[in-house]
C-alpha cells in the first residue's frame, strides 16, 4: 500500500519562477490497486511518481509504502520496494552492456551486491524463460547490447527489469508515449498482463485519456498540483472519454473561480496560478 | 632485417621500451576504468602514480621491506587517494574533474613528505634513488633469462649481454603481472558488483532505479583506479631505479594515448578485448615514441619532445571523428 500525507513541492521556491508543484497531496493506494493518472502538462502527475520513487524528498508531507515511511529515504535504497519505467526509453537500461548483464543488475534490485558472478548459467535460462513471456523473440538476444534493441524492445525490457523482482510498487511514467503507436500497443498489453499476474499495485501516468481508461482500476486527474477527480469502480468502468472531458473542464472551472479568489484575497502574481508548461 | 632484428634483440632500447610499456600497463587499466567505465574524468593520477613509486621506494630503501609486499601496500595508498577523489566529489559536491586536481596537488606534498621518511632529520624529497643492487621482483626471472638468452649470438659481433637478459626478465615478470590483472579485472567487472559499477558510468538514472549507490560504485572504481595506477607507480620506480615526485606529471595523456591506440588496434567488442587493448595499446604507445624518436632523428626530433608527440597522437585520435565528417563524401540531402 502506498499512503501520501500532506504532501507538499515547490520547485524553485523563493525565486520570481517559484512553481508549487503538489498542493497538499492526500492519496492512498491499496495493495494491488492499477491507478492511472491523467492531467495536462505541469499538473503534477509526474512529480507525484518521483515523489513516491524518492527522486526528490516533498517539502513537507509523509510518504509510507507498505506501512514503512521512507520519506527520507534516498532513492537508491527505495528502489528495494520500487520498480519503475520511465518516458525515455533510453532511461531504464544501461545500453553499452547486454541484455542478460541489464537483467543480471536488476535481479538483485534492493540487494547486496558482491562478487558473485554476474550472468551464469542458471540465470541465463531464468533470464531466457522470462524474455520469452515478451513474446519479442528476445530470448534470442540474450548477449545483444541494449543499445541495438528498438524503443518498444528496451521499454519491454525496462519493464520486465522492473518487474523481476516483485516490486511493492510499479511506477510508470507515460511509459508508452515516446513509442510509435504498434509498439506502443504492445507495450500497453504486456503491462496490463504482468500487473495482472503478479498484481502488483501499480501508478501509471499517461498522457492518453483512452489508455487511462482502458488500463487499471481507478484513474486520477491531476490539475495544478491537485488531485481533482479520483474515481474508481462501477463509476469508473462506464466512463468514456468524452464524460471525462467534461467532468475536467467543469472541476478546472470550479477551480479557476477558487484561484481567482484566491489571488484576490492573497494578491499573488498570476504566475504562481499556472505552473510552466515543460 | 637480420640487421633490424638483431638491433632489436641485442640492444637494451627496445626490450626497454616494452618492459616499460608493460610496467605502465596498469596505469592504462587504471584509466581505462574511470575514463571508458565510469565516464569520470580523474586527474588523480598526476599524484598517485608518485605516491606508489614513493611508497613503494621508501619501503623498500628505507624501512627494509620485502621488495613483494611493497606492490600491495603501495596499491592501498593509490587506492585510498582515488576514494578520496571520488568522496570529495560526492559528498562535497565538488566536481570531479576539479576534485582530482585537488588531490593529485595536495599528494605531491604528501609525496614528498613520504620521501623524506625514514631518515634522521625527515626533510622533504623529491627524489629518491633506489640502489641497482636493491631486491627487486624482476630478479626471479634474470637467473633463467641469463642463462637462456646470455651469449646468444645473431651475427658476429651482436651478442645478448647479461643487462639485455634483466630486460627480458622484466618483461616477463611485468608480462605476468598485467595477465593477471586483466584476468582479475574481467572476473571483478563480470561480477554483480562489476556490473553495477560498469552501469554507473552508463546510466546513472537506471542505476539509482536498481537500488545501486552511484557514490559507492565510484568510491570503488576511483580506488580500483588509483590502485593500478599507483602499483604501476611502484613497478616503473624500482625498474627505473628512482622515485621522483614528478613522475605523474602528464601522464594521464600517456594513458588516454594507450587506450586509443589499443582501441585502434583491437576495437573493443566485449570487455576482454578492451582489457586486453587497453594493456596493448600500454605496450604499442612505447614501442611508438622509440620508433619516432629513433626514425625521426634524423629531423631533428629530440627526447625532449615526447610530449609534443604524444599531445599531437592524442590531439589526433580525439579528432579523428570530427576529421572523419569533415573528410566525409557528403550526401545530397
Amino acid at each position: 500500500m502506498i499512503e501520501l500525507q500532506g504532501i507538499q513541492k515547490y520547485f524553485n521556491r523563493g525565486e520570481p519562477h517559484e512553481v508549487h508543484a503538489l498542493r497538499n497531496i492526500n492519496l492512498q493506494i491499496a495493495h494491488g490497486e492499477f491507478v492511472t493518472v491523467i492531467g495536462s502538462n505541469g499538473a503534477g502527475k509526474s512529480t507525484i511518481l518521483n515523489i513516491i520513487a524518492g527522486v526528490y524528498a516533498p517539502d513537507d508531507g509523509k510518504v509510507e509504502i507498505d506501512g514503512r515511511d521512507v520519506t527520507r529515504l534516498p532513492e537508491y535504497r527505495r528502489a528495494a520496494f520500487v520498480g519503475r519505467v520511465f518516458q525515455n526509453p533510453l532511461d531504464g537500461t544501461a545500453g553499452s552492456m547486454t541484455v542478460e548483464q541489464n537483467l543480471a543488475l536488476a535481479l538483485r534490485r534492493g540487494e547486496r551486491r558482491g562478487l558473485q558472478r554476474g550472468v551464469g548459467r542458471q540465470r541465463r535460462n531464468q533470464f531466457r524463460e522470462a524474455l520469452a513471456s515478451l513474446g519479442l523473440g528476445l530470448e534470442d538476444r540474450l548477449d545483444a547490447r541494449v543499445r541495438l534493441l528498438s524503443g518498444g524492445q528496451r521499454q519491454a525490457l525496462t519493464l520486465l527489469m522492473a518487474t523481476l523482482r516483485r516490486p511493492d510498487v510499479l511506477l510508470l511514467d507515460e511509459h508508452t508515449a515516446a513509442l510509435d503507436p504498434g509498439a506502443a500497443a504492445k507495450v500497453a498489453e504486456l503491462t496490463a498482463t504482468i500487473v495482472e499476474r503478479d498484481r502488483l499495485t501499480t501508478l501509471m501516468v499517461t498522457h492518453n485519456m483512452q489508455q487511462a481508461l482502458a488500463l487499471g482500476t481507478r484513474t486520477l486527474m491531476m490539475h495544478q498540483g491537485q488531485i481533482i477527480l479520483d474515481i474508481s469502480g462501477p463509476e469508473r468502468r462506464n466512463l468514456t472519454v468524452q464524460d471525462l472531458i467534461a467532468r475536467f473542464a467543469a472541476v478546472r472551472k470550479d477551480k479557476e473561480v477558487i484561484a481567482d479568489d484566491e489571488l484576490l484575497l492573497t494578491g499573488a502574481t498570476s504566475e504562481n496560478q499556472h505552473p510552466p508548461t515543460t | 632485417m637480420p640487421s633490424f632484428l638483431s638491433d632489436l634483440l641485442t640492444s637494451t632500447q627496445w626490450p626497454g621500451s616494452i618492459a616499460i610499456g608493460l610496467a605502465y600497463a596498469a596505469v592504462v587499466l587504471g584509466v581505462f576504468i574511470t575514463f571508458r567505465i565510469l565516464a569520470f574524468p580523474d586527474l588523480t593520477i598526476d599524484g598517485s602514480f608518485p605516491l606508489g613509486a614513493a611508497v613503494a621506494a621508501v619501503l623498500l630503501m628505507r624501512f627494509g621491506w620485502n621488495h613483494w609486499s611493497t606492490l600491495p601496500a603501495a596499491t592501498f595508498a593509490g587506492a585510498v587517494a582515488g576514494a578520496t577523489t571520488a568522496l570529495l566529489a560526492a559528498r562535497l559536491r565538488i566536481n570531479g574533474l576539479l576534485a582530482s586536481i585537488l588531490v593529485a596537488l595536495a599528494l605531491n606534498s604528501i609525496n614528498l613528505r613520504i620521501l623524506g621518511q625514514g631518515v634522521a632529520e625527515r626533510v622533504p624529497t623529491a627524489n629518491l634513488p633506489i640502489a641497482f643492487n636493491a631486491p627487486d621482483v624482476t630478479d626471479i626471472a634474470k637467473g633463467p633469462m641469463r642463462s637462456l638468452l646470455v651469449d646468444v649470438c645473431l651475427a658476429a659481433d651482436e651478442c645478448i649481454t647479461p643487462a639485455v637478459a634483466d630486460r627480458y626478465a622484466a618483461i616477463l615478470v611485468f608480462l605476468v603481472i598485467t595477465a593477471l590483472l586483466v584476468i582479475l579485472l574481467h572476473w571483478f567487472l563480470n561480477t554483480e558488483l562489476g556490473l553495477a559499477l560498469r552501469a554507473t558510468g552508463d546510466n546513472e538514472q537506471m542505476v539509482r532505479a536498481q537500488g545501486i549507490n552511484p557514490t559507492a560504485m565510484r568510491v570503488i572504481g576511483l580506488a580500483l583506479s588509483n590502485g593500478l595506477i599507483a602499483l604501476s607507480g611502484a613497478l616503473y620506480a624500482r625498474y627505473q631505479g628512482f622515485a621522483d615526485v614528478t613522475l605523474g606529471r602528464g601522464l594521464i595523456i600517456v594513458g588516454l594515448a594507450s587506450v586509443i591506440i589499443g582501441e585502434v588496434v583491437l576495437p573493443p567488442s566485449v570487455l576482454r578485448r578492451a582489457l586486453l587493448g587497453a594493456a596493448l595499446g600500454a605496450v604499442l604507445y612505447r614501442v611508438l615514441i622509440t620508433l619516432a624518436l629513433n626514425t625521426t632523428g634524423n629531423i631533428g626530433l629530440q627526447e625532449s619532445d615526447l610530449q609534443l608527440i604524444t599531445a599531437v597522437i592524442v590531439i589526433v585520435a580525439l579528432a579523428a571523428p570530427q576529421l572523419r565528417r569533415y573528410f566525409a563524401p557528403r550526401r545530397a540531402t
